[in-house]
């Protein structure tokens, strides 16, 4: 067994010139396609799913809508008041109180849920598979990460496109700012709002580097810590000795890692669609 | 479900292997490095995996989604509505009940009030009769006392005679048989007024 923690996390030819992150990259999406194309035949018509596997694919993609997407993306100002009406909740709290519940309606964010649900059960995927023994995550890898956080930069700004034009597209990183006289609005406009605007400009491309950069340095760190703390307990064996209680720790640590890396590979997976979501929601309302 | 559990299971304990398998070979990379054959490959097997989950899931389960919804909806409408309406009939229901109370509270004063006429009128009626009666009991026995007292007078009369001729054995005047009767007639009245 090598020494080196980076061994397993970093990415590797497994197959000829195919790497070990190509070929998860193509299991993960295998992994996500097959229970949920099955789930999908099981609750087309409108029939409740049955069984805990079935109703916790569900309630993933539930909770991603209603938790993640409409609460963030609809949160403009000509859906605020939409916003809580869509859900079933909400109606049996309207028939609690007597009011008449709204009828289900297409809600504005449901149009990104999809590419939403695609990108999160993805991510979780990817990370899941460092969890398992000498495999690793694709999402450790910075050159994954670019590309789904690029995915998202494209969504946010086509959306927006779509939503308010392109002349409402580039007003959004214009600010508006108002002065009582006639130097200070000229001030305002020949220095300040272009250095704001070139600052909107940046952190649009800030969010979307960040988006790639937390995910990846998070799961990348988490395995790589993982890896030196297992390796605590060969180290002795590879320079002639054995340490029990030196492997006893490394193990129990490692377990209690592992156990914190499949918290992690499930938060950064929800953190990443829950920024995209307000990145999008922010891009589609500028106004806010 | 037993063979998929085992299958799955086998699974789960091969993948390691393999990984351990397929990880004696190959350099690994700089994980800082830009790699773009990684990124092509995720892009695509990103956009392949929307498109497909696009087609044959993500559109599913939304319209199935949106029909439990509307369906979830439709039942609330429905149980809202139903609840509107018993509440209407239970209302309508209270106030033909209080019609109904009230009617049957009319007749029961109406059949009351019959019934007091009734018992009145018929009290006076009974009264008449009985007066009536009474009155015609009384007319009989007067009348049958005036008969008994003719005939007990007619026979006085005749044992007057009767007894005069034979304690006197003579012929008595039509005077003083006029006389005699009259005396015995007023002893007689007097007799069956003290009677």
């Amino acid at each position: 067994m090598a020494m080196d923690p980076l061994e397993h996390v970093l990415d590797h030819a497994w197959v000829g010139s195919v790497t070990k992150h190509q070929i998860l990259l193509v299991a993960a999406a295998v992994a996500v396609a097959v229970p949920f194309i099955l789930l999908a035949r099981r609750v087309k018509d409108g029939t409740p799913p049955r069984g805990a596997l079935w109703n916790f694919l569900e309630m993933l993609l539930l909770f991603i809508r209603d938790e993640v997407a409409r609460p963030n993306i609809g949160a403009g100002h000509d859906h605020a008041h939409d916003d809580a009406q869509h859900d079933i909740s909400d109606t049996l709290a309207a028939e609690v109180h007597g009011r008449a519940p709204h009828a289900a309606t297409r809600h504005p964010a449901d149009r990104y849920v999809p590419f939403l649900w695609t990108l999160f059960l993805f991510i979780l995927t990817c990370n899941l598979f460092g969890m398992v023994p000498f495999l690793g995550s694709p999402t450790a890898e910075l050159s994954v990460t670019l590309v789904l956080a690029a995915l998202v930069f494209l969504v946010i700004h086509f959306g927006s496109i779509a939503k308010n034009g392109f002349g409402g597209w580039v007003k959004s990183f214009i600010p508006h700012l108002e002065a009582d006289n006639l130097p200070m609005k000229i001030f305002l406009t020949v220095l300040i709002v272009p250095l704001i605007a070139l600052i909107e400009v940046l952190g649009a491309f800030i969010r979307a580097a960040v988006l790639a950069v937390r995910l990846f340095a998070n799961i990348f760190a988490g395995h790589v810590a993982l890896g030196v703390i297992l390796l605590f307990a060969v180290a002795d064996v590879h320079h002639g000795g054995f340490s029990p209680g030196g492997t006893v720790a490394a193990v129990l640590m490692g377990t209690a890692l592992s156990v914190l890396e499949l918290f992690v590979a499930f938060l950064q997976a929800f953190v990443f669609v829950l920024l995209s979501s307000i990145f999008i929601g922010l891009q589609l309302n500028p106004e806010h | 479900m037993t063979v998929r559990t085992l299958a799955a299971a086998a699974v789960l304990l091969a993948t390691p292997a393999l990984g351990l398998a397929a990880s004696e070979g190959g350099k690994p990379a700089d994980p800082l490095t830009p790699n773009l054959v990684n990124s092509v490959v995720t892009l695509v097997v990103f956009l392949g995996l929307l498109a497909i989950l696009y087609r044959f899931a993500w559109g599913p389960i939304m319209k199935g989604l949106a029909a439990r919804e509307q369906a979830q909806y439709q039942a609330l409408e429905e149980a809202r509505t139903a609840r509107e309406e018993a509440a209407a009939m239970r209302a309508q229901l209270q106030a033909e009940m209080a019609k109904a109370t009230d009617q049957v509270r009319a007749l029961l004063d109406e059949a009351r009030r019959d019934a007091d006429a009734l018992k009145a009128s018929e009290r006076e009626a009974g009264a008449r009769d009985a007066a009536a009666e009474r009155e015609r009991a009384k007319r009989e026995i007067d009348a049958a006392r005036d008969a008994a007292l003719k005939d007990i007078y007619d026979q006085a009369v005749r044992l007057a005679a009767l007894m005069s001729e034979k304690a006197l054995r003579r012929t008595v005047s039509a005077e003083d048989h006029r006389r005699l009767l009259d005396e015995s007639i007023a002893e007689l009245k007097d007799a069956a007024s003290k009677a």
